[in-house]
């Protein structure tokens, strides 16, 4: 299918130097947008849109996916220094990042972030050249059911396994399944929750909703903690280099995350702010050392980074093999593929190989530029968590302002983030967890949507969930969720 | 022995969160009622697992006789400072109203130099000069990031729009 001369002719053009200031220029205003917290992909790629029309299809497209990938990277850095995920995709790497950040190996936790990005992006990019046939067709086998399980399987095991108590993981995960249910009911035109207000019916919007619980509640506890600067010695020690290396320490968590984000990426619908979920609970399940992630462990960080960016190369499979985006960011890309004419599907990959292959080529160089451009620009944006909290607490208010207004204009955007700020900060202070909170606001209305097609395709049976074997093999891996963590604990109080 | 007894006062924070947060699902539950049930289904299902989890929470909070969060604050914290804390929340909070109030007066470029400099003030900056600077490049980097590279449409200001009808 692909040939060599396919690769030279994309090595040619891609090396053209208008083509390269391209993707150096995208990576590096990528890393700084990823840094605003609230600002990710799905707010930067329909702004750059509208440049990529008069472009060539092959460069058009590497701009897009450039953007993509360093808006995530950016969005990890933020979260790994000011507890505030720049995208919802870098969500998990607050847990262990920030830890580190405050312990004063934020320059590690940064170089463990670039080169797990790093590692992830390829695993995801030969996954995409390689495996997307195969994993589309696995794909394709999911039906309404799967996809409800799926949820649910994400909520479980962010609940069990998350910080904190079990039970007060699930109250906050079942308030962010009532809170995205808020406003008109797709299926039936009838607005839930809404009494009254325009605003409410229209639903409560994501990016206010991160920027309130992550951005705005961070900078409640800074404030209340009453701390002068954010690290706890006043200055970073640990160098970016050290992290660099760290991810080939644990090859396995490296590669095993790697593999979770291409697989999610994979499942439309699914995005990288499950991947890196997943990818973090499951290596915090797996580990020997469970019971110290969220203190700040290299492996807290390597599984979410790895897995975020093998998840933009996955989400890519669907999109350009069948032309079922993977996700929003996705959708966004297929509408960059169809400005320029070009169709998703096999047509995509017999008439305009040259184009795919191109965008391919492309990607490798992005990756490696965002590595050392990422690992350089990350020292200078290390230096603000020794910044006062003075400082530091109205620069994040007016960047969270701004980016929640800029996004649609509307006032009440700004009210319903500052309102998710406050419940956010209450949250943390009384151990409802936040995180699972966000995961079920994030997944309800893939859930809801599913859980009512698979009870019409079954004539409203319920044994549709358990019945089909994809789906009845998710509905175990709840039970043991659940299940497992409970033995253990209490196998661990006999021992004691 | 005789059982412990606890008195209403002696129940933790979370227990009486718990009792607030059933009620209120309670209540959002009779708002389903009138919903058709395509529409109702889904947060019904949701609104009972939500009781039953936050019941289950309570009991084991009365149970173990104990709230983590709670011990951690009462050994932490006297009362005083706990409601310092809540005045810092309310400060944040009125912050970020205010924030948007300048921007939407000022407009971005006005509001932020000026919001900066109250809020750092506010917060316990001593250094005015830097904070002066802190605040120039805040400013400089929206302005540069929202409206000349995002090319963003953000408010010019209520001031600026009535000067400039005159």
């Amino acid at each position: 299918m692909y040939s060599l001369e396919g690769w030279v002719s994309a090595a040619a053009i891609v090396f053209q130097w208008q083509n390269m200031a391209i993707i150096l220029a995208i990576s590096l205003l990528g890393l700084t947008i990823g840094f605003l917290p609230g600002i990710g992909p799905l707010t930067a790629m329909p702004l750059f849109l509208p440049i990529t029309y008069g472009m060539e299809p092959g460069p058009a497209l590497i701009m897009l996916a450039v953007l993509y990938m360093s808006v995530t990277y950016g969005g990890s850095l933020s979260a790994i220094l000011l507890n505030t995920p720049g995208t919802a995709a870098s969500a998990a790497t607050c847990l262990d990042g920030y830890p580190m950040a405050k312990q004063g190996r934020g320059g590690v936790a940064i170089g463990i972030s670039m080169m797990s990005s790093f590692v992830g992006g390829f695993v995801g990019l030969a996954g995409l050249i390689f495996l997307s046939p195969i994993i589309a067709d696995f794909a394709l086998k999911f039906q309404p059911a799967e996809y409800f399980m799926l949820a649910v399987l994400g909520l479980v095991l962010i609940a069990a396994s998350a910080r904190g108590s079990v039970l007060k993981n699930f109250i906050g995960g079942g308030f962010g399944f009532l809170v995205s249910s808020v406003g008109m009911d797709l299926m039936t035109g009838k607005a839930r929750f809404a009494f009254g207000s325009t605003f409410l019916k229209g639903g409560i919007p994501l990016v206010p909703m991160i920027i309130g619980l992550f951005a705005f509640s961070e900078v409640f506890v800074l404030v209340a903690k009453g701390e002068e600067t954010i690290s706890e010695k006043g200055e970073l020690s640990g160098s970016i280099m050290d992290g660099l290396k760290l991810p080939f320490r644990h090859l396995r968590t490296l590669f095993r995350s790697s593999l979770i984000g291409l697989g999610i990426g994979v499942i439309p619908g699914e995005g990288s702010a499950v991947a890196n979920f997943t990818a973090y609970l499951t290596e915090a399940r797996l580990s020997p050392k469970s019971d110290r992630f969220g203190t700040g462990l290299p492996e807290g960080v390597i599984a979410p980074e790895a897995s975020n960016n093998a998840c933009i190369a996955g989400a890519l499979i669907p999109t350009l093999t069948l032309g079922i985006p993977g996700g929003g960011v996705a959708a966004v890309f297929m509408g960059g593929i169809m400005i320029h004419g070009l169709n998703p599907g096999f047509e995509l990959f017999t008439c305009h190989l040259d184009i795919l292959t191109t965008l391919y080529f492309g990607l490798i160089v992005a990756n490696f530029l965002l590595l050392i451009g990422g690992s350089i620009l990350s020292r200078h944006a290390a230096r603000v968590t020794v910044l006062p909290i003075s400082i530091l607490a109205p620069s994040i208010i007016a960047l969270g302002v701004i980016s929640t207004y800029a996004i649609r204009t509307q006032a009440l955007d700004v009210v319903a983030a500052i309102v998710a700020g406050i419940a956010g900060y209450f949250m943390k202070r009384y151990g409802y967890g936040a995180i699972p909170f966000l995961v079920a606001f994030i997944l309800a209305p893939i859930a809801e949507r599913s859980f009512h097609q698979a009870l019409l395709l079954s004539e409203g049976s319920y044994w549709t969930f358990v019945s089909r074997p994809i789906s009845g093999t998710l509905v175990a891996l709840c039970v043991l969720a659940l299940v497992v963590p409970a033995v253990k604990k209490r196998l661990k109080n006999r021992g004691a | 022995m005789s059982p412990k007894k606890i008195s209403l006062s002696d129940l933790p924070t979370t227990v009486w969160i718990d009792v607030a947060l059933i009620a209120v699902a309670g209540f959002l539950f009779v708002l389903t009622l009138d919903y058709p049930r395509m529409a109702a289904l889904f947060p019904q299902l949701v609104l009972v697992m939500i009781v039953a989890v936050t019941a289950a929470d309570a009991l084991a909070t009365v149970r173990s006789g104990r709230d983590e969060a709670g011990d951690a604050e009462a050994s932490d914290e006297d009362r005083g400072a706990a409601r310092q804390t809540h005045r810092k929340v309310a400060l944040v909070a009125g912050l970020m109203v205010l924030f948007y109030v300048f921007m939407m007066f000022f407009g971005v470029v006005l509001g932020t130099l000026l919001f900066v400099i109250l809020a750092g003030k506010a917060l316990g900056y001593r250094h005015k000069v830097s904070l002066v600077l802190a605040s120039l490049v805040i400013t400089a980097s929206v302005y540069l990031i929202f409206q000349v590279i995002m090319k963003t449409y953000l408010p010019e200001g209520y001031l600026f729009t009535a000067l400039g009808r005159y």
